[in-house]
């Protein structure tokens, strides 16, 4: 979706629109701008900056506070739009999908049953050229029924494979519709920088360059070993990505997407450098990564800490436990110990806690520590129902209020 | 109450409000299945809807909030919400004329 955050919020208060707009995080703390409408990217206002800055570019600038249930909402109709043209739907994030056009009927009505061809918004194994343009027409419906639906516009982008379908959806905006096949991925993408790459940041085009890669094609031809070697695995995946091939499919939406990992974290209104204060927040947050992994059915085994300072450098440190857990004291003891371990006392400006090495609870092989704690699970098996019942704010730990 | 201020700033005559938790008085049709909200009283003031532009809705708990996002026929902006459990209204949001 273009600009989707803003383009709600202008939808739903239209005297917004037209006007530089950007939709950021607490008013009242230190957010940072999560979508930017592109009257206020013209003045160089993107998503990630914090308000402040957003500010100083365009002192014109409405800031407006997010509001999630809003978006969800919005989202859950536009996915209710595309299942009309594919059951194959697989949401990629509040504002993007993945669609699997292969079988879709719109698309095998426009051409020739081709047996085991793919195309479309995001599509299937490989494809032959006239398919992925036969789904042209296709994806001009779904831009126009998203549009009725919810009065938002959508950029399209068709591939043969999921990369190259992203990758295709960033090259025009807003309203775009973009057709790439492998063969015109290449001719677009190989001249360019390597940070064009999806997946690619500033911290791996910096070591990408040390090896003398700096553009899409030059990572392309870069020997396979030699990638493997500096990067592991994911050498592998950004040669594949700069060759545009990606044999991963569309999982539709009711086989869900794994998750691989669970976490929170918060921006402070001012930047604190009271371990009293900070480990208060670290409490709070272990308390709401518990929650969720207890009550999305999940068993993790990797804490992490992320702590970002006055100066925006963050550290992010991590610590595997010996059994699986979804405890918010094991979190929280662990989370304390890893800032006791790797935080000087600089001022912080943000705060996160995530468990990783997720397992669902009903898979783990292992036993989980309560397991062999009934007296604990008992007692957070009450806590977790009277959340249930009266909301999150009915019971908070008093050590997280500071 | 006003919780918030203007932000960021005044501009063309309209400014916004963020985090009122205002109690209102809401007059609702109820018609397909659906709220609608007609009009409304917030202090002395009652506001005729023109559109509802949105809805959403939060659990807490068990409870459920529904928001509604509206024009009033000014073209003043505004969220409401309605809460399930207490059976209340509150004012949450405005973009008005100053």
């Amino acid at each position: 979706m273009d600009a989707f955050f803003a383009s709600v919020e202008e939808k739903m208060n239209p005297r917004l629109a037209g006007h530089p707009l950007a939709v950021g995080g607490d008013l009242k703390r230190r957010g940072v701008v999560s979508s930017a409408n592109y009257e206020a990217r013209k003045f160089g206002v993107r998503a990630g900056m914090p308000n402040a800055e957003a500010l100083r570019l365009c002192p014109d600038l409405t800031v407006v506070e997010g509001n999630p249930q809003k978006y969800v909402h919005v989202s859950l109709q536009i996915l209710e739009v595309l299942k009309d043209f594919t059951p194959i739907v697989e949401p990629f994030s509040i504002d993007e999908a993945f669609l699997d056009l292969t079988g879709a009927p719109r698309l095998l009505q426009g051409t020739a049953r081709s047996k085991g061809a793919g195309a479309g918004a995001g599509v299937g194994p490989r494809a032959p050229e006239d398919l992925l343009d036969a789904a042209i027409p296709v994806a001009r419906a779904i831009q126009r029924a998203i549009h009725r639906r919810t009065d938002l516009t959508a950029t399209i982008g068709i591939g043969p494979n999921k990369y190259i379908a992203k990758m295709a959806s960033g090259v025009e905006k807003p309203r775009g519709l973009t057709v790439l096949t492998q063969e015109r991925y290449r001719r677009h993408f190989w001249s360019l920088d390597v940070k064009e790459l999806w997946g690619i940041g500033e911290k791996t085009r910096v070591a990408l360059e040390k090896l003398g890669i700096t553009t899409v094609g030059q990572l392309a031809h870069f020997p396979k070993e030699f990638l493997t070697y500096h990067f592991g695995l994911n050498g592998d995946r950004m040669r594949d990505a700069a060759l545009g091939e990606d044999d991963g499919e569309v999982v539709p939406y009711y086989k869900g997407v794994p998750v691989k990992s669970m976490g929170h974290e918060f921006t402070l209104s001012q930047d604190v450098d009271s371990r009293e204060r900070i480990v208060a927040h670290l409490l709070r947050l272990s308390d709401q990564v518990g929650r969720r992994l207890r009550q999305d059915g999940y068993l993790g085994r990797i804490v992490s800490v992320k702590l970002r300072d006055s100066k925006f450098r963050t550290t992010i440190r991590q610590r595997a436990l010996p059994y699986l857990m979804n405890d918010e004291s094991l979190i929280y003891k662990t989370s304390s110990a890893l800032l006791d371990e790797n935080w000087d006392g600089r001022p912080l400006r943000l705060i996160g806690v995530s468990v990783s090495g997720l397992v669902h609870s009903g898979n783990a092989e292992q036993p989980s520590l309560f397991d062999t704690d009934e007296r604990r699970r008992k007692m957070i098996e009450a806590v977790d129902s009277l959340r249930d019942r009266f909301g999150d704010a009915a019971l908070v730990r008093a050590g997280a209020i500071k | 109450m006003l919780h918030a201020h203007t932000f960021p700033k005044e501009r063309d005559g309209y400014f916004m409000i963020e985090s009122i938790h205002d109690p209102i008085e809401v007059i609702t049709m109820f018609t397909a299945g659906r709220m609608k909200p007609i009009r409304f009283r917030w202090k002395s003031k009652t506001v005729k809807i023109a559109k509802v532009t949105g809805d959403w809705v939060r659990h807490e708990g068990q409870n459920k909030i529904h928001y509604f996002a509206l024009l009033a026929d000014n073209a003043d902006y505004y969220e409401i919400r309605y809460d399930s459990r207490e059976m209340t209204w509150q004012l949450t949001r405005v973009w008005m004329e100053g």
